[in-house]
């Protein structure tokens, strides 16, 4: 099985553990990733405020990345994930504006042929595997581990939304033999997207979550998205400050968790790579 | 086997007297096609309750009936009963009675965003000449009902208390609504740019909650926040510009490097405050110094960039 592996940005930059423990699961699992090298940013939410076009431009630039070698498209980051499946959507059907944009594409270079399937590693280990299959893997059980899942609101709702995506996390948690703690509510937002702009409002929203997994004896935190990590672990200690609240939480990438309990050792899921130290929490294994 | 009953958990509060809200449980016959609004009815007519909540139309035309069904917001017209259901007043608004909130704070921002078509030239007369694709912006917002439905489940809203109890710095999606439908109007000629900041609209965390709420499909962020987002770009403060950075961003390193990003937003003092943070993310190594993109990609990029009419300028 092998896919075109988009990692996104922040996986290759401040989150390079959730790309480590990818890479770990991945050939644990006999999942091939071929690397897009170069392929770039997907725009993430901002460049679709500047110039629509040019949003879908990027992701189309990726998508025929992966058409050209034939290869899905796996990614580990549900923001990349929708807007490349929103892109995919609109290129698929045959419209003017499809028309319009496959000849800017042209006209810069890229050609855009077939649209190559975009899923995160999660649906892919989930639809392709399976859990029971998954299980097997399984050497150091989370037995007694009580885990907050916390879905990117990209995966779900929204132009790219994967239908289902909240429950393939529940799933996964689960066959680690972890027990799944359902704080996330749906007004519940990491915040990551106004980080940059207005760091107080931002923690404020993170810090509803994170006080109420505190509230609720979670061990850990657990999300498929890295810009949610990001919100969640790096920017933890503004959501003590604007709550006052002693939080330290250990937030982990999904990989991670699987690889954990898959019997990867500390630092090859890059869990000594976090902001809020995961020892309390390996000690609890 | 059918449920007969509907079993309805439901808030009472008076600030006005009640030291704290309370839950009353009632019981309530299950009928065919039974809404959420019948049961609130029922409670009135035939359980003894004095219960307060808001209707009008009954048909979700008029937006007035706004509660969160088992945590849902929704409106009570429009949600089918259920055997059992937890019924409360909407989020992100003062309780006036029970089920009734104060929409005050919503409806006051959407007045003074001032929605209303601003021609420069005198008005030409009827028929203007007004096309279905000059229309097409605007057309899908003037289904909103204004129930401030979306507003009450935003979480940016809950995050930006304004500086007195009355409002919030970040006027919240159904305001929005309001704005675009006119600022995407072919007929308005007004620069809008200011209003659009005076919304607060860099807020937004773009995690359409408000889409998913909306009872009327509104594509709140696609169509509404989006646009306005690209016409705040450009306002006199500057403070709704980040999106720009962030392109230019990828346009000159392909990959967002956020070290430079975060540098160009917060300017060098602020950035100064954040040299620990900075400092420990270096330690636990996750910090990428510099951008790795080839040159051929940056070519490629760029060529994606001038290919979609992207200067960088101000329009």
């Amino acid at each position: 099985m092998r896919f075109a592996y988009y990692p996104g940005c922040t996986s290759k930059g401040s989150t390079r553990e959730a790309h480590l423990a990818t890479q770990w699961l991945a050939s644990k699992t006999g999942v091939e990733l071929e690397e897009l090298v170069d392929a770039g940013c997907c725009g993430s939410c901002e460049v679709k405020a500047v110039n629509p076009a040019l949003h879908f431009m990027l992701n189309a630039r990726i998508l025929s990345m992966a058409a050209a070698r034939d290869l899905e498209i796996l990614t580990i980051c549900d923001t990349c994930q929708a807007n490349l499946r929103e892109t995919g959507r609109k290129l698929t059907a045959e419209t003017p504006a499809r028309t319009a944009l496959v000849e800017k594409l042209k006209s810069a270079g890229v050609a855009y042929g077939d649209t190559p399937r975009v899923r995160h590693f999660a649906s892919i280990l989930a639809e392709e595997f399976g859990a029971a299959a998954l299980s097997r893997h399984v050497i150091r059980p989370l037995t007694g581990l009580r885990v907050a899942p916390f879905a990117c609101c990209h995966a779900f709702r929204g132009p790219g939304a994967t239908p289902g995506s909240r429950t393939i996390l529940d799933e996964l948690v689960a066959l680690s033999g972890a027990t799944s703690v359902p704080v996330r509510i749906d007004s519940d937002c990491c915040g990551f997207h106004i980080l940059m702009v207005n760091e107080a409002a931002s923690a404020r929203t993170s810090a509803r979550f994170l006080t109420r997994c505190a509230d609720m004896n979670v061990d850990c935190v657990v999300t498929t998205s890295p810009l949610c990590h990001t919100a969640l672990d790096i920017y933890q200690g503004k959501a003590e400050s604007v709550s006052g609240r002693r939080i330290a939480i250990p937030v982990l990438h999904l990989e991670q968790l699987l690889a954990i309990a898959f019997g990867a050792s500390v630092s090859e899921a890059g869990l000594d790579r976090h902001m809020v130290s995961t020892d309390g929490l390996m000690r609890k294994l | 086997m059918t449920a007969t009953h509907v079993s309805a958990r439901i808030y009472r509060y008076d600030p006005s007297v009640d030291a704290a809200p309370r839950y009353d449980t009632i019981e309530v016959p299950l009928e065919p096609r039974m809404r959420v609004l019948d049961v609130l009815e029922y409670a009135v007519d035939h359980c003894g309750i004095g219960l307060g909540f808001r209707h009008f139309c009954g048909v979700k035309r008029c937006g007035m009936c706004g509660v969160n069904v088992n945590g849902k917001p929704t409106l009570a017209c429009w949600e089918e009963a259920t055997p059992s259901m937890v019924i409360e007043p909407l989020g992100n608004m003062p309780v006036i009675r029970d089920l009734t909130v104060d929409r005050g704070a919503f409806e006051r921002a959407t007045v003074e965003l001032e929605p209303r078509l601003v021609r420069k030239a005198a008005y030409a007369g009827f028929p203007e000449p007004l096309t279905h694709a000059d229309l097409q912006p605007s057309f899908p917002l003037m289904n909103c009902i204004e129930c401030y439905v979306c507003s009450s489940a935003c979480p940016a809203v809950a995050a930006t208390p304004g500086d007195d109890a009355s409002g919030h710095a970040f006027v919240g999606p159904g305001s929005l609504v309001q704005l675009a439908k006119v600022a995407l109007h072919p007929k308005d000629e007004l620069d809008r740019s200011a209003l659009v900041e005076k919304a607060g609209i860099e807020n937004c965390m773009t995690c359409y909650r408000c889409e998913e709420v909306c009872p009327v499909g509104i594509p709140v962020v696609s169509g509404a926040i989006m646009p306005l987002r690209a016409i705040a770009l450009d306002g006199p403060n500057g403070q709704a510009s980040f999106p720009r950075d962030f392109a230019e961003n990828v346009r000159a390193n392909v990959d967002v490097h956020s070290a430079s990003l975060f540098l160009k937003t917060r300017g060098f003092l602020r950035a100064i405050a954040s040299v620990p943070l900075a400092w420990r993310m270096f330690v636990r190594r996750k910090t990428r110094l510099f951008a790795t993109a080839s040159d051929s990609a940056k070519r490629s990029i760029r060529a994606l960039f001038e290919a979609a009419g992207e200067t960088g300028s101000r329009r």
